[in-house]
């Protein structure tokens, strides 16, 4: 059992702190979470199947992250999201790669949930759809169309965003 | 968000072609959804923190030897504790007074015993009449202390 364990914690334990990093948007919160979480899989791992700790460990980390999130107050978490210096520009008028990452990590924390962690699922993380399904309790069909819709909104946000910085 | 039917759409054909897409698509917006799932790609990477994964290694061993802990100090607890409850303690040693008192309760009672015995024999031996058993018939000894004789002899004797 502990060998399976092990397994587990080398094949998902990147993807499930990612998660909860992207999510979170704290480092020291997403540590706690991802150990909280391996901890009852290890507590559970004899009633799942193999093949199913995967979509189980993701959805209780999904739930823990999104858990934590409703006890912050909203006033907070908008304030700490938005960067407040000016981005940089490059000489012909891009954002530098590096803040343009951190901004769209923050707006990907704006978006509304399942949107949210579909994209980090699939658009970070490429997981496949039917483990995605399984993880977010949606049909394959719900989760192409919210993932669609979803990246299309948050790149609609992110223009918004950039153009307000330009003004 | 509602509850679709899960068939085939515009939106589900579009995310269909930005996943299996070669190049860049020719829709404006399509292309700056591709552009926008290159760079959510790019966010990958993090990897989980040696420590806590350590962390988590040690609680896993630490949560397995619990239960065998604990089964040691029940059977332990049991052990120990289980004869100490259920030692009854010694009766106490009667003194030789009590003894004493006891005995005479006793010979007290089986005094009384004989003399209440005596007394109603005394007092319904009277009324008792004994019948005829025909003992002399009967072909078996059955109270020998009793001698069988021939009544008719000694009817015939008086």
């Amino acid at each position: 059992m502990e060998r399976r364990f092990r397994h587990l914690l080398d094949e998902h334990g990147n993807r499930a702190f990612q998660l909860a990093s992207l999510l979170l948007g704290q480092r020291q919160e997403a540590e706690d979470v991802v150990q909280d979480m391996f901890i009852k899989l290890w507590q559970q791992l004899g009633r799942l199947r193999p093949g199913e700790e995967q979509a189980w460990l993701l959805a209780c980390v999904r739930n823990a992250c999104l858990d934590r999130l409703r006890a912050r107050s909203r006033r907070r978490r908008l304030l700490r999201l938005v960067p407040e210096r000016e981005a940089a520009e490059t000489p012909d008028g891009r954002l530098l790669d590096r803040q343009r990452r951190e901004l769209l990590r923050c707006m990907l924390q704006t978006l509304p949930e399942p949107g949210r962690s579909l994209l980090i699922l699939r658009d970070v993380q490429d997981t496949d759809v039917a483990t995605t399904a399984a993880i977010l309790d949606l049909t394959p069909g719900q989760v192409k169309v919210y993932t669609f819709r979803a990246r299309r909104n948050l790149r609609h946000l992110m223009e918004e965003r950039l153009n307000e910085q330009a003004a | 968000m509602n509850k679709l039917p899960d068939h085939d759409s515009p939106e589900i054909r579009a995310e269909d072609g930005l996943k299996r897409r070669t190049g860049r698509p020719r829709d404006a917006e399509l292309a700056a959804d591709a552009g926008l799932m290159d760079e959510l790609a790019a966010l990958s990477g993090e990897r989980l923190p040696e420590p806590v994964r350590k962390r988590v290694l040690r609680m896993v061993r630490m949560r397995r030897r619990a239960p065998w802990m604990a089964a040691a100090a029940a059977v332990l607890g049991v052990a120990l504790i289980v004869p100490l409850a259920l030692r009854t303690p010694a009766p106490p040693e009667p003194s030789r007074a009590e003894t004493l008192e006891l005995k005479q309760a006793l010979e007290i009672l089986g005094r009384t015993g004989r003399d209440a015995a005596r007394f109603a024999g005394s007092q319904l031996s009277p009324h008792l009449a004994s019948p005829e058993w025909g003992l002399e018939r009967v072909p078996l000894k059955i109270f020998p202390q009793y001698p069988i004789t021939d009544r008719n002899e000694d009817h015939e004797k008086s």
